[in-house]
C-alpha cells in the first residue's frame, strides 16, 4: 500500500514532464543537409554554382550516359546526316532516331532537351541571385563570374530558339511554382540571348583564366550564330543582322586566329 | 419385550422425525444425463448443491446422482459451457443440454491502447489466432505471408528472394504516390518500428487487421494505411510448458519461363542475320558447344534445390503472480537461387508479474540477428543467354564472358563466385517494459504507461576484388593472375552502416466498468514517439600499392582513394492525444467516440497538428426482446465514420536542398585540377501536411444455427484528400521538373465479406469451410483543381488509379495493309495501331491514346477447407485474383515481341511474323517500338497456396513418453497455379526476368513437455 502511494504520484509526475515542450519537440533540424538558405554565403559558392553549369554543358555534348543530361545526342546531331545510328540487325535500315518514321511527340528526348537547356538557365538564374547577395573581395571578380553566367544563359536561349522557336524568356530564380508562363516569338527569344551573350562578352576576359573555363571569344562565337539566325528569322528586317554577325565573328578570329585572310 | 418395545418406539420416532424432517426440508434423490447440443454426452460437468459444497461430477456417460434438499437448485457447470441451473422438486431422471459458451462473442478484440470484447466492437477487423490453426503448418519467414487469403481487404506483393517480406495494401491504393503505403505495426499494444522478418512466428498468438475508420481512429495520423495488431503467447497457469516445433521444407521455383532451347535459338538467330549457316554469326566459343551438340541450360545454371531449416523452442508458464514465456529460434533459408541465403536467430524474453492487488508490470526483451551475405546471380542474363555460350575455361574454371567477344555477355554466377563478397547483417533489439495501476479508491479506473526502445543495427560491407575483372580481347590468357593483377587499381570495397533508434512513450489512462445494463469504456491517452536514422557510407579504391586485396573490405584503410560517400541523418518525432469513450446498454445498442490531435515533425511548418475524430454505432439486433428467430443466434448491424491521416512525408520532405561539394556529385576539371558544383536538389513547400482519409464503414455480422454459420459482410466508402505526390512542374522557374504538392482526391469503396461454416460437426469428423471475398474500386477525383488529366503520370479524373494509357493495337500489318503503311511509314510485321481518333490520313499520332485498361484486380476469392477426422486434420487454402471488365491487366510486351534491341538476346518461345507464315499476333523478329507497343494481359489466376496434413498424437500414448502433446504435419505451399490469360512468368511477379515464387514441401513436428 505504501507503494502504492507513492508510485501513484511518481507516475504522475513523469506524464506531466513528457507533456511539456510540445513546439520545440516537433521541430525539424537537419543536419546533414544543405538548404537553399544556407548555400549562399560565400563567394566561392558562386562559383561553384556556375561549376554546375560548365558541367551541363559538357554533358550535353558527351556521352549519353551522363547524369545531368541523359539525352545530349540531339545536339550531337543525331536525327540528321552527320550521325547516323543503324539496326543492329543487318538489312533492316535506320533505327531509333535515324528512322523518321518512329519520331512521335511522346518520345521523352525531345522533353528531356527542353528540360536539360532551362536546366542551364536556371543555373545561371542562380548563380546571378547569388552574387547580388554575397560579399565580393572585389568588383571585378563580381563582373568576370556575373559574365560567365550570362554567357551560360545566352547560350541556352540560342539553342532554345533554334530548336523550339519561341520559348518563354525566364530571367530569374523563383522557388514559388508559376503556372502562367507564356511562349515569346521566335524573334524575341533570339534576341534574349544576344543581350546575354552580348554582356558576357563585355565582361569575359580576353583569354579563359583557367583551361575549361570561358573566354571572351566563345561568346562572341555564339553572338555571331545568335545575329544569324535573327538575321533569318527577321529576313534582315533590321537590316544589320548579318553586319553584326560578321563584326562577333572578326572579334574571335582576332583573339584566335587560324585564317589570317578573309576569302 | 421391552427391548423390542424400545427399539419399535425408536424407529417410529426416527421415521416420524425424518418424515417431520423431510416435510420440512424433504430430500430427493435426482439422476440423469448430462448432453451437450448435438446429444452428446458431457463428461466431467460439475453438479452442485446451489450455495454450498455438494455436488457430484458427470460420469463417462454424462450420468450422475446426487441426493439434495427438495426445492434446491443444481448448478451445472463446465468449462466452455454456460452455466444451467435446475429447480428439483420431486426424485426423478431428468437430462440436462449444456449450451455451449459463446466465445465467439466473448473473444476479446485488441484496439488502440486498450481491448474490448468482440460484442462491444463496432468497427471492422480481421483476426486471425495461430495457435491451433492450421495455417501455422508451415515454413515462413514472418508473419505477413501468413494472412495471405486468410484475411479480407488486403493486397500482398511478394517476390522470390529468400530474404523478403511481402507488401500489403489494406482496402485500397488511397495514396497517388503509392510507395507511402505500409500499415502501422502494433506489437502487444505498442508501436513496432523494426522489422516483419524480426518476429519468430511461433511466438504469435493472433493478428488482427484493423481497417475501419473508429479502429484506425487510435493511430490519428499514421493510421490511414490499416493497422495490424500482433499479440504474443503468453505463459499459461499450471505447470511450465516447454514447446519446440521445427519445420524443414524442399524449395524448387514453382514456374519456369519457356525460352527458346538450343535449335530454337539458332532458327531465331538465322532469321535476324539473313543466313542459314551458324557460323556466319556464331563465335568460335560457340561453334565448338554447337559442334558438340550440347547446349547449357542457363536457368538450371542459377538454380538448385533449396532447403529450409527452422527451430523454435520456448519455455513459459505462469504462476497466481508472474506469468514469464521465453523464446529462441533459428531460421536458415537457402533459396533455389544460388547464392541467396538468410538466416535469422531470435530471442524473446517476456515476463508479467502482479506485485499488489493494484499495481502490475511486465517487461519484454527482443533480439534478432539477422544474415544476409552473398551476391546473387544475374537473373536476367540467365533467362536471355544464347544456349550456346561456354561457360566455362578450358581447365574447368568459370569464364566470365561467355561468348567470347561481347563484354554483355557475363556469366550469370562470375559475379557470385569470383572476385566479388557482400556481406549484409542486420541486428534488432527492442526493450520495453510497462506498469499498470488500478486506483484503489475508483473502481474501474486504471493507468497504465509502456515503453518501448528500438535499436536496429544495419551494416553492409561489400567488396569487388580484381579477380572479376578481365580482359576480354586476351581470351582465356586474360584469367590469369598476372593479367588480372593489372586491374588493381580497379578493385573497390565499401562499408555501410545504418543505425536506427526509435522509442516509443505511452500514458494510458482507462475506466472500464460494467454497471448493471451498462457498460463504458473510456480513455485517454497522451503518446510520444521518435525515430532517429544514422547512416553513412565509406568506400576505398584503388589497391595498386597493396598489391593484393587480400584484406578485401577489412582493408579499406590500405586503399589509394578513400572517400565517404555519404552521411545523413534523420529525425522523426510524433506526438499524440486521444479521447476515446465506449458505451453500452444492455449489450445491444453500442456506441463508440473519439477524437485524436496528432502534429508530427515531418509535417510543413505551417501544418504540423491535425485533428482526427471518430464515431460508431453498433446495433445488436439479437440481443433484443422482440427478436426471437431461432435460427440466428448473433446479428449486429454497425455503422462507423471517422477522419484519419497518413504520413506519407520523409523527414525534411517540405524543405529546399542543395546538392554540394564532392557527394553532390557534380565534378568538372580547370587546369587539370577537380572543381565540385552545387546545384538545388528539391523544392520544399511549407504547405505540406498529412493526408487525409474519411472514410465510411457499414457492415451486418450474424451468427446462425448455433454459430455453425457465420458471415460478415462489410461495405466501405473512404474519401483520401491532401494528397502528398509529386507533380511535374515547369522546368523553367528553378530547373527542377517535380515538386511535392498537397493536392488531389481520390475516392475508395469496396466490399468484403467473409463466410465460415462448420458444415459437418461430429465427434469424429468436422469439416468447416472458410470464404473471403474482397473487392476494391477507386477513384480519382481531383488532381490539380484545375479539372485537368496528367497524361504524363497515367492519372485521369473520374478515372481508377492504375490506368495504362496508350495505343491500342489492333492487330500486326500485314502486305495488304497498303494504306496504312503509307500513312505511318510501316513495314509488313510491324505492331498495327488503332486509329482510335478516326483522323482521316489515317495518321497514328499521340491523340490516339486511350485508356486501355487498368492495372488494379478486379475482385479476390479465397476459400480454406479443414476437415478433420480423429487426430487428423487436412487444410487446404485456394486463393484467386481475378480480372475482368478492363481491370487486372499488366503489359507484358515479350510475350510477342522477339527483339528488344539486342542482336544476341534469346526470348520466350513464340513465333514470329514472317512473309510465308504471316501472324496477326506476333510482330516480326525485326520489330521493336518500345515508347508504343502496349501488350496487355489479364494476370487473374487461382493458385493453391496451402495444402497440409496434420497429426496429433494422441495425449495418453505420447504421456508415456513423457510428453504433454506431439503433432507431425507435412504440407506444400503455392503447388500450382492457373493463369489463363498470362504468358512468361508467375501472375504475381509478371517478369520473366525475375526470381520466380518458391514451391516448398514442408515436414515439420511440434512437440509439448
Amino acid at each position: 500500500m505504501k507503494t502504492t502511494k507513492y508510485l501513484i504520484p511518481a507516475v504522475l509526475c513523469l506524464m506531466g514532464i513528457s507533456a511539456c515542450n510540445d513546439e520545440d519537440f516537433l521541430e525539424e533540424k537537419p543536419k546533414t543537409l544543405y538548404t537553399t538558405t544556407t548555400a549562399f554565403e560565400k563567394s566561392s559558392q558562386v562559383e561553384s554554382q556556375l561549376v554546375t553549369a560548365y558541367r551541363k554543358i559538357f554533358s550535353l555534348h558527351g556521352y549519353a550516359n551522363e547524369s545531368l543530361a541523359p539525352s545530349p545526342a540531339l545536339l550531337g546531331g543525331v536525327g540528321s546526316d552527320v550521325f547516323d545510328i543503324f539496326h543492329s540487325l543487318v538489312g533492316e535500315g535506320a533505327a531509333g532516331w535515324s528512322n523518321y518514321a518512329l519520331w512521335n511527340s511522346s518520345d521523352s528526348r525531345f522533353s528531356t532537351l527542353w528540360d536539360d537547356l532551362y536546366q542551364l538557365v536556371s543555373y545561371a538564374n542562380l548563380a546571378l541571385l547569388g552574387a547580388e547577395n554575397v560579399e565580393w573581395n572585389d568588383e571585378s571578380e563580381k563582373t568576370y563570374q556575373t559574365a560567365q553566367a550570362k554567357f551560360f544563359r545566352g547560350y541556352a536561349y540560342l539553342r532554345l530558339a533554334e530548336c523550339f522557336g519561341g520559348v518563354p524568356i525566364v530571367d530569374e530564380f523563383t522557388e514559388t511554382l508559376r503556372l502562367d508562363y507564356e511562349r515569346a516569338t521566335r524573334e524575341e527569344s533570339y534576341k534574349f540571348a544576344i543581350e546575354n551573350l552580348e554582356a558576357a562578352a563585355e565582361g569575359l576576359p580576353d583569354y579563359p583564366r583557367n583551361d575549361g573555363k570561358v573566354g571572351k571569344g566563345a561568346a562572341y562565337h555564339f553572338l555571331a550564330e545568335a545575329y544569324l539566325g535573327l538575321g533569318v528569322e527577321t529576313s534582315n528586317s533590321s537590316g544589320d543582322c548579318y553586319s553584326k554577325a560578321v563584326q562577333a565573328a572578326e572579334k574571335t578570329i582576332a583573339l584566335h586566329p587560324l585564317m589570317t585572310k578573309r576569302f | 419385550m421391552n427391548k423390542a418395545f424400545y427399539r419399535f418406539v425408536t424407529a417410529v420416532l426416527a421415521a416420524a422425525l425424518t418424515v417431520a424432517a423431510s416435510a420440512q426440508n424433504q430430500s430427493v434423490k435426482v439422476n440423469g444425463t448430462v448432453t451437450d447440443a448435438n446429444n452428446e454426452p458431457l463428461i466431467g460437468v460439475g453438479v452442485m448443491l446451489e450455495n454450498s459444497t455438494t455436488g457430484v461430477v458427470t460420469g463417462i456417460d454424462g450420468d450422475f446422482s446426487i441426493e439434495v434438499p427438495a426445492n434446491s437448485t443444481l448448478v451445472f457447470s463446465s468449462i466452455g459451457y454456460l452455466t444451467k441451473k435446475v429447480v428439483v422438486e420431486q426424485s426423478g431422471t431428468i437430462t440436462v443440454t449444456l449450451e455451449e459458451d459463446n466465445q465467439l462473442l466473448e473473444e476479446s478484440v485488441v484496439i488502440g491502447y486498450g481491448t474490448t470484447t468482440r460484442k462491444n466492437f463496432t468497427g471492422s477487423v480481421s483476426s486471425v489466432k495461430m495457435e491451433d490453426s492450421p495455417i501455422i503448418n508451415t515454413t515462413v519467414n514472418n508473419a505477413f505471408s501468413l494472412l495471405d487469403g486468410v484475411v479480407t481487404g488486403v493486397n500482398f506483393r511478394k517476390s522470390g528472394e529468400a530474404s523478403s517480406s511481402p507488401s500489403m495494401l489494406v482496402r485500397g491504393q488511397k495514396s497517388i504516390a503509392s510507395s507511402s503505403s505500409n500499415p502501422l505495426i502494433v506489437l502487444d499494444g505498442v508501436i513496432y518500428t523494426g522489422s516483419m522478418n524480426d518476429i519468430d512466428p511461433s511466438t504469435i498468438e493472433s493478428l488482427s487487421v484493423l481497417k475501419d475508420a473508429t479502429s484506425l481512429a487510435a493511430y490519428g495520423s499514421q493510421a490511414a494505411n490499416g493497422v495490424i495488431m500482433i499479440t504474443t503467447k503468453k505463459g499459461v497457469r499450471g505447470k511450465p510448458v516447454i514447446s519446440f516445433n521445427t519445420s524443414l521444407a524442399l524449395v524448387t521455383p514453382n514456374f519456369r519461363p519457356d525460352m527458346r532451347d538450343g535449335s530454337e535459338y539458332i532458327e531465331l538467330m538465322n532469321t535476324r542475320r539473313r543466313t542459314s549457316d551458324p557460323s556466319d554469326w556464331m563465335s568460335s566459343l560457340q561453334m565448338e558447344r554447337y559442334k558438340a551438340n550440347d547446349p547449357v541450360d542457363w536457368y538450371k545454371f542459377i538454380t538448385r534445390k533449396g532447403f529450409n531449416q527452422n527451430y523454435s523452442l520456448s519455455f513459459s508458464g505462469a504462476t497466481d503472480v508472474v506469468d514469464y514465456y521465453v523464446s529462441a529460434s533459428y531460421l536458415n533459408n537457402r533459396n533455389f537461387i544460388k547464392g541467396d541465403e538468410y538466416d535469422r536467430l531470435t530471442t524473446t524474453a517476456r515476463v508479467n508479474v502482479k506485485i499488489n492487488q493494484y499495481i502490475s508490470a511486465g517487461a519484454n526483451f527482443n533480439q534478432s540477428y539477422n544474415r544476409n551475405d552473398g551476391i546473387r546471380p544475374d537473373y536476367s542474363a540467365a533467362v536471355t543467354l544464347s544456349p550456346w555460350n561456354e561457360p566455362y575455361l578450358s581447365d574447368g574454371r568459370l569464364r566470365k564472358y561467355v561468348d567470347g567477344v561481347e563484354i554483355t555477355s557475363t556469366n550469370p554466377m562470375w559475379n557470385p563466385l569470383n572476385g566479388q563478397e557482400r556481406e549484409n547483417r542486420r541486428k534488432s533489439s527492442v526493450s520495453g517494459g510497462n506498469i499498470e495501476i488500478k486506483f484503489p479508491w475508483v473502481k474501474g479506473l486504471s493507468y497504465k504507461i509502456t515503453g518501448s526502445y528500438t535499436e536496429n543495427t544495419s551494416t553492409v560491407r561489400s567488396f569487388t576484388h580484381e579477380t572479376n575483372f578481365v580482359n576480354i580481347s586476351l581470351g582465356e590468357a586474360g584469367y590469369t593472375t598476372a593479367e588480372q593483377d593489372k586491374y588493381l587499381t580497379d578493385a573497390t570495397g565499401s562499408i555501410s552502416e545504418s543505425k536506427t533508434r526509435s522509442w516509443v512513450i505511452d500514458n494510458i489512462l482507462t475506466y472500464n466498468r460494467e454497471i448493471g445494463d451498462h457498460y463504458i469504456n473510456a480513455t485517454l491517452v497522451y503518446t510520444r514517439d521518435s525515430q532517429e536514422v544514422d547512416a553513412y557510407t565509406t568506400s576505398g579504391s584503388d589497391f595498386s600499392a597493396v598489391g593484393n586485396t587480400n584484406l578485401g573490405f577489412h582493408g579499406l584503410n590500405l586503399a589509394a582513394v578513400q572517400k565517404y560517400n555519404s552521411m545523413s541523418y534523420s529525425l522523426h518525432n510524433d506526438i499524440g492525444y486521444l479521447a476515446r469513450a465506449i458505451y453500452a446498454y444492455r449489450n445491444t445498442y453500442h456506441i463508440n467516440l473519439s477524437v485524436r490531435r496528432d502534429g508530427s515533425s515531418v509535417f510543413g511548418a505551417k501544418h504540423k497538428w491535425g485533428i482526427f475524430p471518430a464515431v460508431g454505432f453498433a446495433w445488436t439486433l439479437s440481443n433484443e426482446p422482440f427478436f426471437k428467430v431461432e435460427a440466428i443466434n448473433n446479428l449486429k448491424f454497425k455503422a462507423s465514420w471517422g477522419l484519419n491521416g497518413n504520413q506519407s512525408l520523409s523527414p525534411y520532405g517540405t524543405l529546399s536542398t542543395m546538392n554540394v561539394g564532392k557527394s553532390g556529385g557534380i565534378s568538372s576539371f580547370f587546369d587539370e585540377s577537380v572543381a565540385w558544383g552545387q546545384s538545388v536538389a528539391a523544392l520544399g513547400n511549407a504547405d505540406l501536411g498529412w493526408e487525409s482519409t474519411a472514410s465510411f464503414n457499414y457492415g451486418v455480422e450474424a451468427d446462425f444455427l448455433k454459430d455453425r454459420l457465420h458471415i460478415e459482410i462489410n461495405g466501405y466508402k473512404s474519401k483520401t484528400t491532401d494528397q502528398i505526390f509529386s507533380r511535374n512542374i515547369p522546368v523553367m522557374g528553378s530547373g527542377i521538373t517535380s515538386q511535392r504538392a498537397t493536392m488531389g482526391r481520390v475516392d475508395n469503396w469496396g466490399i468484403e465479406a467473409d463466410l465460415r461454416s462448420i458444415n459437418i460437426n461430429s465427434r469424429n469428423f468436422t469439416w468447416t469451410t472458410n470464404m473471403t471475398f474482397s473487392m476494391n474500386r477507386n477513384k480519382l477525383v481531383d488532381l490539380y483543381g484545375n479539372g485537368e488529366d496528367d497524361i504524363a503520370n497515367s492519372l485521369f479524373l473520374g478515372k481508377s488509379l492504375g490506368a495504362i494509357y496508350g495505343y491500342k493495337w489492333i492487330g500486326i500489318v500485314q502486305e495488304t495493309d497498303t494504306d496504312y503503311m503509307a500513312a505511318n511509314g510501316a513495314k509488313p510485321g510491324d505492331v498495327k495501331y488503332g486509329n482510335i481518333d478516326g483522323s482521316e490520313d489515317g495518321k497514328i499520332t499521340e491523340s490516339d491514346r486511350t485508356i486501355l485498361g487498368y492495372n488494379k484486380d478486379n475482385f479476390r476469392l479465397s476459400m480454406q477447407n479443414t476437415f478433420r477426422y480423429k487426430s487428423l486434420q487436412l487444410y487446404f487454402l485456394l486463393n484467386g485474383t481475378f480480372g475482368g471488365h478492363g481491370y487486372g491487366l499488366a503489359q507484358n510486351n515479350m510475350a510477342y515481341q522477339t527483339y528488344e534491341g539486342y542482336a544476341n538476346r534469346n526470348t520466350l518461345d513464340h513465333p514470329f511474323w514472317t512473309a510465308e507464315k504471316p501472324s496477326n499476333k506476333y510482330p516480326s523478329y525485326a520489330f521493336s517500338d518500345n515508347t508504343r507497343f502496349t501488350a496487355l494481359q489479364s494476370y487473374g489466376f487461382v493458385r493453391l497456396q496451402e495444402a497440409n496434413l496434420s497429426y496429433s498424437f494422441n495425449k495418453d500414448l505420447v504421456s508415456k513418453i513423457g510428453l504433454s502433446a506431439m503433432r507431425v504435419f507435412v504440407s506444400g505451399s503455392n503447388l500450382f497455379f492457373i493463369a489463363p490469360h498470362w504468358v512468361g512468368s508467375d501472375p504475381e511477379v509478371r517478369s520473366y526476368s525475375s526470381a520466380q515464387l518458391p514451391r516448398t514441401v514442408t515436414v515439420g513436428a511440434s512437440i509439448t513437455f
